[in-house]
């Protein structure tokens, strides 16, 4: 015993030896929502985004963090059911995986889903890296009435085998030794025959330098098609050509295809392992996490439950938000202390009326910038983001998807979209991102277009809201009436229009959980921080934009150029094309520019509701086309704006007309 | 020759059909005759079964229709012993093999109403239907019906899948629907929601019309 123990030991020591040469990389790999993106937390004291829905990371995150002297890499990666990628997010997963470098795979999986979880991890043995399967959930674990029989567990997979509960920081000391020191790993599961064959003969095929060949060769066998662009950066077209022979073979000598016996095996290796170590008890009921996953998606009681829950969004942002605590910053913070104190201190310090101006003047960073900023634009947000986070961490959103799914099918959807237009009124940009976990190239486009047409991030949504308590109802349902209908409109078009498929509505809901007061405060302060640094400063750019093309003459010249759409067209004022001008910046500055007009009184109601319209429809900000460049490519983008904005002037236009051709007054 | 070797060559031949092949060579192999083949298919020729063009093997239309007959009792039979009997792979080949030529016209009806009329093997092939297949109405409840035919809350366990494609398929088996797992209905609207062990899954309608069960007694 002893004797071995010092073996075990003199190896380590050689490892570590030979790991210090470079940093050593941790990937850590699970089906969606099972708890990595905690983990990673953990590991290396860096937040990323923590939501109980599958799909919050949907792309890679890398942390460093030293231990005993050497640097070693954690990568946080988005979650995947299979190596077999069926979506974009799984296939930037199996990518990390497949990329060259040595590596070690944590595998985070919940306890409570064993079949899924050792599906993957067969998967994952097979790349030979070395590999620990941390079962995380364990409280769930055990209020489902679920034992496991880890030793022999661990024994049968021949690795080792960590259990946790991630939230609660339990279990998780020491992960990070048990994985930087596991041992590669063999696969244990034995094709039939033909299958092991042809395994061989790909992996002859293949270049030397690949580590995991026998994994590269069987995703090949499981027809895995996204492989063909690394295999032609591998391989000249003839061994493609011999490779896919291979392939042809096999299924010909089985009467069928190779991915169905692979997976097939596969399915009975772990329904073999899971007869030998999982037990299902008697499960207690467990209260209130069961009674909401029945009724929040219940044919009946899910609609008020849906209106509930909108309805509280609209009291805490709407109501206080935008009400009261935009009044209390704007009237009291800034109108009564800032402002006043602001323009007396720099009359007395700054004698240049430029700068003066360039300060406090009417297109001024405090009086203008600052005050949009952090008076009418921060405290919506920060409420918005605050009960967004509080949905996202309860488990509610996949089940918008439940309720959903029917009405996203008119749009060539399906109801797995709702997640990233939901996320879209938190920001459209990352939302963009989110496109991800769609499975079809079809609805990535039509969700990315109707995120940037049409549906208002947290900000821009604030300030609307505001708009629209200054407005009679009718005018506020008028509002909305038409943005969805135009959302509605567009996606029912251009899912005509363009070619592609609707991709399987498969969701998992996770159970509903209790929100972690810590996660919730983290993640708003986190996208506060976003906001401060991304948004501000471009209100910042904005107003020094309007203060230069006022003060050098150019300001009137582009309000007369424009004033056949503005005055003509949209029947609004000519000072309100300030507020579409640095609407290009981004919409919520330009919908807190058509605030600032109504709050003069320079607006009428109709005119209100138009440019609310105009400025929700119009051009997506910055960062939302830069995201849509690096998704989707230079010309969709391109495409996409020069549609969005014609379309928003042509939509608000006709509402302006329609309205005095019906001679409606608001 | 004997029967059973006639009926294996015709249904080699349709079942290279189904995968485009036609050339003699391939069916050679897949058939595993050894030097029986040619003499074999020359007969099949002579019965008017088959014509051979250009070293590509053809049916008429008498040929067509008893491979047809063939195809559809054996990968009934392997339904059969695969579902009911949870026979293995190597095992519900070999019995389907003999199985398929003892069984009568009506008692090939009777096993195709028993098994709720499967539309596929357990290879996933198409099994070609018959009259039974055709007068199928819900009079009777058959043993195995679709996931949609069930009531709310019911219990049941997966018999078979037939995903209108493979990544579907593979999607669903990820999640752990596979047959032989127990799946229970939570409801049907606004949206059908399953539940597989710790899994909750929302799916649309049609996928769960591919997917077929056996209902369990209440427990
Ligand atoms: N009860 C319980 N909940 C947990 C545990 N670990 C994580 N969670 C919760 O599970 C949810 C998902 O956690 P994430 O870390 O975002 O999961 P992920 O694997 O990164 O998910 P994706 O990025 O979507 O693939 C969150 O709501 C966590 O609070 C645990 O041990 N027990
Ligand atoms: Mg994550
Ligand atoms: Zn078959
Ligand atoms: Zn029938």
């Amino acid at each position: 015993m002893e004797k071995l123990a010092e073996r075990e030991n003199v190896r380590r020591l050689a490892e570590k030896k030979h790991h210090s040469d470079k940093s050593k990389k941790i990937v850590l790999v699970g089906s969606p929502n099972v708890g990595k993106s905690v983990i990673f937390g953990y590991l290396t004291g860096q937040y990323v985004t923590v939501s109980n829905y599958p799909g919050t990371t949907v792309d890679v995150f890398h942390g460093k963090v030293q231990h005993e002297g050497q640097s070693v890499e954690i990568i946080d990666t988005p979650g995947a059911n299979s190596l077999i990628p069926n979506s974009e997010d799984e296939r930037v997963t199996r990518d990390i995986i497949l990329s060259g470098e040595d590596k070690a795979i944590l595998q985070v999986g919940d306890g409570k889903n064993l079949f899924r979880t050792l599906y993957l991890t067969l998967q994952i043995m097979e790349s030979s890296y070395p590999v620990v399967l941390n079962l995380n959930m364990m409280d769930e674990v055990k209020s489902a009435g679920i034992e496991i029989d880890l030793p022999k567990l661990e024994s049968i997979l021949g690795i080792p085998i960590n259990t946790s509960i991630a939230v609660r920081k339990v279990g998780m000391d020491g992960l990070l030794e048990k994985v930087l020191y596991a041992p590669s790993t063999k696969s244990i599961v034995q094709y039939p025959e033909v299958i092991e064959n042809a395994i061989r003969d790909i992996q002859k095929l293949l270049p030397d330098n690949i580590q995991s060949s026998r994994f590269v060769a069987i995703m090949l066998l499981s027809g895995d098609e996204t492989l063909k662009t690394l295999l032609s950066r591998w391989l000249s077209p003839e061994q493609i050509v011999k490779i896919g022979e291979v392939v042809n073979r096999v299924s010909a000598t089985l009467g069928e295809d190779a991915e169905n016996v692979i997976s097939r095996t596969l399915i009975e290796k772990v329904q073999e392992i899971l007869s030998l170590v999982y037990r299902k008890k008697d499960k207690s009921f467990n209260g209130i996490s069961e009674f909401l996953g029945h009724y929040s998606v219940h044919p009946f009681w899910g609609v008020p439950i849906l209106l509930l829950v909108l309805y509280g969004m609209y009291e805490i942002v709407g109501v206080f938000g935008a009400g009261t605590l935009v009044d209390f910053m704007e009237s009291v913070v800034f109108g009564e202390y800032i402002n006043p104190a602001a323009t007396w201190l720099v009359n007395q310090l700054i004698p240049f009326t430029i700068v003066r101006e360039f300060l406090v003047g009417e297109y001024g960073m405090i009086t203008m910038a600052l005050s949009y900023g952090f008076a009418i634009v921060l405290p919506i947000v920060a409420t918005f983001f605050l009960m967004f986070s509080l949905l996202e961490d309860s488990g509610y959103l996949p089940r918008l998807a439940v309720m959903m799914n029917r009405v996203f099918r008119f749009m060539g959807l399906n109801g797995k979209a709702v997640l990233p237009m939901v996320l879209g009124l938190g920001c459209d940009t990352m939302a963009t991102l989110t496109t991800r976990i769609l499975q079809t190239r079809k609805e990535r486009l039509i969700v990315t277009l109707l995120l940037a047409l049409g549906v208002p991030c947290s900000a821009q949504l604030g300030v609307l809201l505001a708009l629209t308590s200054v407005m009679p109802l009718a005018g506020s349902l008028i509002w909305l009436g038409v943005v969805l209908g135009i959302l509605f409109l567009v996606g029912y078009l251009s899912s005509k229009i363009m070619p592609g498929e609707r991709g399987d509505f498969i969701i998992e809901l996770p159970p509903f959980r209790r929100p972690s007061l810590m996660n919730i405060l983290y993640k708003t302060i986190a996208r506060i921080e976003w906001y401060l640094k991304e948004v501000i400063p471009l209100f910042v750019l904005g107003t020094t934009i309007l203060f230069l093309f006022d003060k050098l003459d150019i300001l009137s010249a582009i309000r007369y150029g424009a004033s056949p759409i503005i005055k003509g067209w949209l029947g609004l004022p000519e000072k309100a094309t300030d507020a579409f001008l640095i609407g290009f910046l981004r919409r919520d500055y330009g919908a807190a520019g058509i605030f600032a007009l109504s709050k003069e009184g320079l607006l009428s109601n109709n005119q209100i509701l138009v440019s609310m319209v105009a400025i929700t429809l119009f051009i997506p900000c910055i960062a939302n086309l830069l995201m849509i460049i690096k998704e989707q490519g230079v010309k969709v983008a391109i495409r996409m704006s020069a549609f969005i904005l014609p379309f928003a002037l042509l939509v608000s236009g006709l509402l302006n007309w329609v309205l005095i051709i019906l001679g409606i007054q608001l | 020759m004997s029967d059973t070797h006639i009926d294996h060559i015709l249904r080699t031949i349709w079942t290279a059909r189904e995968d485009s092949h036609f050339d003699i060579p391939y069916i050679r192999e897949l058939a595993n005759e050894g030097e029986l083949f040619d003499q074999l298919l020359a007969e099949i020729e002579n019965k008017g079964m088959i014509v051979i063009r250009e070293n590509e093997v053809h049916f008429t239309p008498q040929g067509e229709y008893l491979a047809e007959k063939i195809i559809r009792r054996h990968r009934l039979s392997e339904r059969l012993f695969a579902d009911v009997f949870d026979a293995a792979p190597t095992t519900y080949e070999q019995l389907a093999c003999s199985f398929e030529h003892i069984i009568s016209p009506e008692v090939t009806e009777s096993v195709c109403t028993f098994l709720g009329h499967p539309k596929v093997c357990p290879h996933n092939r198409p099994i070609p239907s018959g009259k039974c297949c055709l007068a199928y109405t819900n009079e009777i409840e058959p043993v195995v019906q679709k996931l949609t035919q069930i009531p709310v809350g019911e219990n049941a366990r997966i018999v078979y899948m037939l995903p209108s494609y493979q990544k579907r398929w593979k999607q669903l088996h990820q999640y752990g629907l596979y047959p032989g797992n127990e799946i229970k209905l939570i409801q049907k609207k606004p949206s059908y929601v399953v539940q597989i062990g710790e899994t909750t899954l929302a799916l649309d309608t049609e996928i769960c019309q591919e997917i077929y069960v056996k209902r369990l007694p209440k427990q």
